[in-house]
């Protein structure tokens, strides 16, 4: 796994916010997963879908997918389930190489808006997006993590998703720009709106025109929509742009999955500080634990009690 | 109880009410001061006036303490203000005292008694925890004074609550550099006495939560440190600190939960208003389960905070895990329904002023509170070794808890701080579980409501399956199997864990209010709409096939919220008169 050049971009824009990582399929490497993670805190990993198919069949795919395989089960499309289980398999792998354990170790869980979480594993947080045949997973130690992928040929400009997606001051900035930008900042605009709200495990629930971006040239700052403010200094946002898949190896995507993807990501800063040691191995304290079973052994039977 | 009633009853007046702009304890003046990284003025001394301080001191010292329950119920009024006022003035001190009330000669508890009684701070310097962030980063080492007795304290740590201002310090030192159990011990400062320039401030750390507090840092430069100091035995500081723990955690619901109270009370105020057209935030279906949804996780956080403290004084040999589980959950499930509120706000949660900007506030602190992942995982050490014995001895056959753990007033055996054990020789809360499963399914108790029929019922009976399959996973594992213990699918169990006792936490309390306890809220908590909803949304979270929602229930929580906003009481089980 590399970061791709293309993403090298989204320094300019976001600031701190996580360079893409590709990952070519399941057996990595993922040390730039935990490089990433030690280094800035969060990362953010893409691969596609032809590549995150699980050998072995409905019953490898069923141990994998554990409580998830009843929704899976449900799905009545073959391509969403096929994307249902690409993006879950590499959300496992990439959680998987954080906290260093095996993919099929890990609890996916989804709080009740629908936001999956690792459970039981709070030193991380993860998020997860798609579109056609590109996958995309955020993980961040800092606090909590939202991104959201889209063509960057997706059509906005000049349609509904401009009033219905943007607040006054940004439609006020995008009059003020190139015609010709005028899309492609669109298309960042809703990765931003999207990957926020998704930190805040609220998909699209939290109206869009309520809350607005100033695409600085040094920092992307979250504002209210009439451009003043909002506050948010622990928020880190970013974009990117990941290349299409003209050169990317055997597979053939579909003609769509020729073009150019833009990825959106938000992070929140908890402001505990750096904590570096993800492992599950280590998160129970030696000392504690020595204490615990030491100074109080547990009863050898229930008749026992007095 | 009724005490305790009467002492938050009188904070809470004394407050005054929120949202009345000519407050100078109202909402303007605590934004204020917490852009100000400051309490608002006359705050303390309403706390002062109040004896607030004496709260955390037990009776028998002069002090006020004589009940967990009572505790996290005179808390709320202060935290549903300010977080940092309340934990800067008090909490962190009990936290802080909790080693010495559990370890301390007679003489070390008096000392401290004296500091909190006469108005000073007593803060806690804490050891080093894996997985520790920056507020348990770090830590001082004690080693033996040359020429007999005493200690020489070394080392900085960087994040102490009130580290500037605390006459008393509760240090965890490392006094053998060993591994082990018995590698820290506690020892007890009074800084006034101590050597000018061998302890010394570190600068103040600026939070993006509870800024009104001082976090600061202190550094021990060869500090000498008298003999008497040494709280308990000498390599004692481990067992001082899961004691403490488990005296303190029962607590952490009341304080989040606080906090949630009033989140959600300016969420409801948004949502019932009027806009052009005559149509309201509450006509949207999502926003009416979001307002349902927050009351509920504050009422099973709620349910969890009293068997967490009731159970120290009924049956302290089984409460660890209970504490423990209230910890772990209530910050969790409470930042899961803020996130929803935040949506429904809209535009107003990013407010740093005017009417609503309380909520962001409350979204600050609310991280701080809990300590994020380095608190789930103090939280995880004591659960999960408790785990593989219930599985195997304990889980479908103990007897249930007594009702007296489920009841909202009503006397309780003293408190023994130092009684409680570290690991549970029983799962009382399980029981009542499995024993709720077979009364639903008699004639004795009837779950049903209109338009849900039996779903209380099928809810249970499913939760019990899942305690099933707890069983079937831990009996596989060993009580001191290290390597079992730390995968991740252990984890994950001891969280469905947690979860399953929310849900028998909230059938007991229902279960006690259909034998007519009456107070304010007693009629709604009578009415088996609030458990059904509830076990619902927790089914949900644990992942499991779930019945039709129970809309007709939902309904009647909702309705309850709405009448609670407009009678201005409190969102929790108690449903107290607010200011």
């Amino acid at each position: 796994m590399a970061p791709s050049a293309e993403a090298a971009g989204s320094g300019e824009h976001g600031g701190g916010a996580p360079v893409i990582l590709k990952a070519a399929g399941p057996r990595g490497p993922w040390e730039g997963v935990r490089g990433e993670l030690a280094h800035r805190g969060s990362a953010v990993v893409t691969g596609r879908l032809p590549d995150w198919r699980l050998p072995g069949g409905e019953a490898a795919l069923r141990r994998m997918l554990g409580r998830d395989w009843h929704r899976y089960e449900a799905m009545p499309r073959p391509l969403m389930k096929e994307r249902f289980a690409a993006s879950r398999l590499l959300l496992r792998h990439v959680v998987a190489a954080a906290i260093d354990t095996a993919p099929e170790q890990v609890d996916l869980a989804y709080q009740p808006g629908g936001r999956p979480y690792v459970r039981g594993c709070d030193q991380i947080d993860v998020s997860l997006s798609h579109t056609r045949e590109t996958l995309v997973v955020g993980i961040t130690r800092r606090g909590r993590i939202g991104v959201d992928v889209e063509s960057a040929d997706r059509r906005m400009a000049g349609t509904g998703s401009e009033s219905q997606g943007c607040t006054p001051y940004e439609l006020a900035r995008l009059d003020e720009g190139e015609a010709g930008d005028r899309n492609a900042t669109l298309v960042r605009l809703w990765t931003l709106k999207e990957a926020y709200s998704k930190a805040l495990g609220q998909g699209l629930r939290f109206r869009f025109t309520e809350f607005g971006f100033d695409l600085g040239a040094d920092r992307i700052r979250l504002v209210r929509p009439d451009g003043t403010p909002a506050g948010g200094g622990e928020w880190t946002f970013g974009t990117g742009v990941l290349g299409g898949d003209r050169n990317g190896g055997g597979d053939a995507g579909d003609a769509g999955d020729a073009g150019e993807y833009v990825v959106g990501t938000a992070v929140c800063d908890s402001g505990f500080g750096e904590a570096s040691d993800l492992s599950v191995r280590t998160a129970l304290d030696a000392g504690l634990l020595d204490a615990l079973l030491g100074a109080a052994a547990p009863p050898a039977a229930p008749g026992a009690r007095a | 109880m009724g005490a305790y009633e009467d002492r938050a009853d009188a904070l809470e007046r004394a407050f005054g009410p929120l949202d009345d702009p000519a407050n100078p304890l109202g909402r303007e003046a605590i934004l204020a001061a917490d852009a100000a990284g400051r309490t608002p003025a006359g705050a303390e001394e309403v706390l002062d006036a109040h004896r607030f301080n004496a709260e955390f001191v037990p009776v028998e010292l002069g002090g006020a303490l004589s009940r967990m329950d009572g505790l996290g119920r005179v808390l709320r009024p202060v935290f549903r203000r300010d977080a940092s006022l309340g934990f800067g003035y008090g909490l962190n001190c009990f936290f802080a005292a909790a080693p010495v009330w559990i370890g301390g000669s007679a003489r070390q508890r008096a000392e401290v008694a004296g500091h909190l009684l006469e108005g000073r701070r007593v803060a806690v310097v804490r050891h080093e925890v894996a997985h520790g962030n920056d507020f348990v980063r770090e830590e001082f080492t004690a080693r033996p004074a040359a020429g007999g007795g005493g200690f020489l304290l070394d080392g900085s740590k960087p994040v102490i609550a009130n580290a500037s201002r605390a006459a008393g310090l509760v240090v965890f030192a490392r006094t053998s550099e060993g591994g082990g159990g018995r590698s820290h011990s506690v020892l007890l400062l009074d800084r006034p006495g101590l050597p000018e320039g061998r302890l010394t401030d570190l600068a103040r750390r600026s939070t993006n939560g509870m800024r009104g507090t001082e976090f600061g840092g202190l550094r021990a430069t060869g500090c000498p440190v008298p003999a008497g100091a040494l709280v308990g035995g000498l390599g004692g500081g481990y067992e001082l600190s899961l004691r403490s723990s488990l005296l303190i955690r029962g607590l952490i619901p009341s304080i989040v939960l606080a906090g949630a109270d009033t989140a959600l009370r300016t969420v409801a105020r948004f949502a019932v208003r009027r806009r052009a057209g005559g149509r309201s935030p509450l006509d949207v279906q999502h926003v009416r389960d979001v307002l349902t949804g927050a009351f509920l996780d504050l009422l099973m956080s709620d349910c969890l905070a009293l068997v967490a403290t009731r159970g120290l004084h009924l049956m302290p040999r089984q409460t660890s895990a209970y504490a423990a589980a209230a910890a772990y959950l209530a910050p969790k499930i409470i930042a899961e329904s803020m996130d929803g509120m935040s949506a429904v706000l809209g535009e107003e949660s990013l407010a740093r002023d005017g009417a609503y900007a309380m909520f962001a506030k409350q979204v600050r602190d609310l991280p701080v509170t809990s300590l994020g992942h380095a608190g789930s995982a103090g939280r995880q050490v004591s659960l999960l070794p408790q785990l593989p014995f219930f599985a195997r001895h304990v889980w479908f056959t103990d007897a249930e808890a007594p009702a007296a753990l489920f009841r909202l007033h009503g006397d309780l055996p003293p408190l023994d701080p130092a009684g409680a054990a570290l690991l549970g020789d029983g799962d009382p809360l399980a029981a009542t579980l499995v024993a709720t499963d077979g009364l639903l399914g008699s004639a004795d108790l009837p779950g049903d409501v209109p338009g849900d029929r039996g779903a209380l019922g099928a809810l249970t009976r499913t939760l019990v399956a899942e305690l099933g399959e707890l069983r079937t996973a831990f009996a596989g594992i060993g009580a001191d199997d290290r390597a079992a213990l730390v995968d991740p699918r252990s984890f994950a169990l001891a969280d469905r864990y947690a979860l399953v006792l929310a849900a028998a936490a909230c059938l007991g309390v229902w279960r006690e209010q259909r034998s007519g306890a009456g107070g304010p809220a007693g009629a709604f908590l009578a009415d088996p709409a609030w458990p059904t909803a509830a076990l619902h949304r927790l089914c949900r979270r644990l992942g499991l096939p779930l019945p039709e929602r129970p809309a007709a229930c939902e309904s009647r929580v909702l309705a309850e919220v709405l009448a609670r906003l407009h009678g201005r009481r409190s969102y929790d089980l108690y449903g107290t008169e607010l200011a």
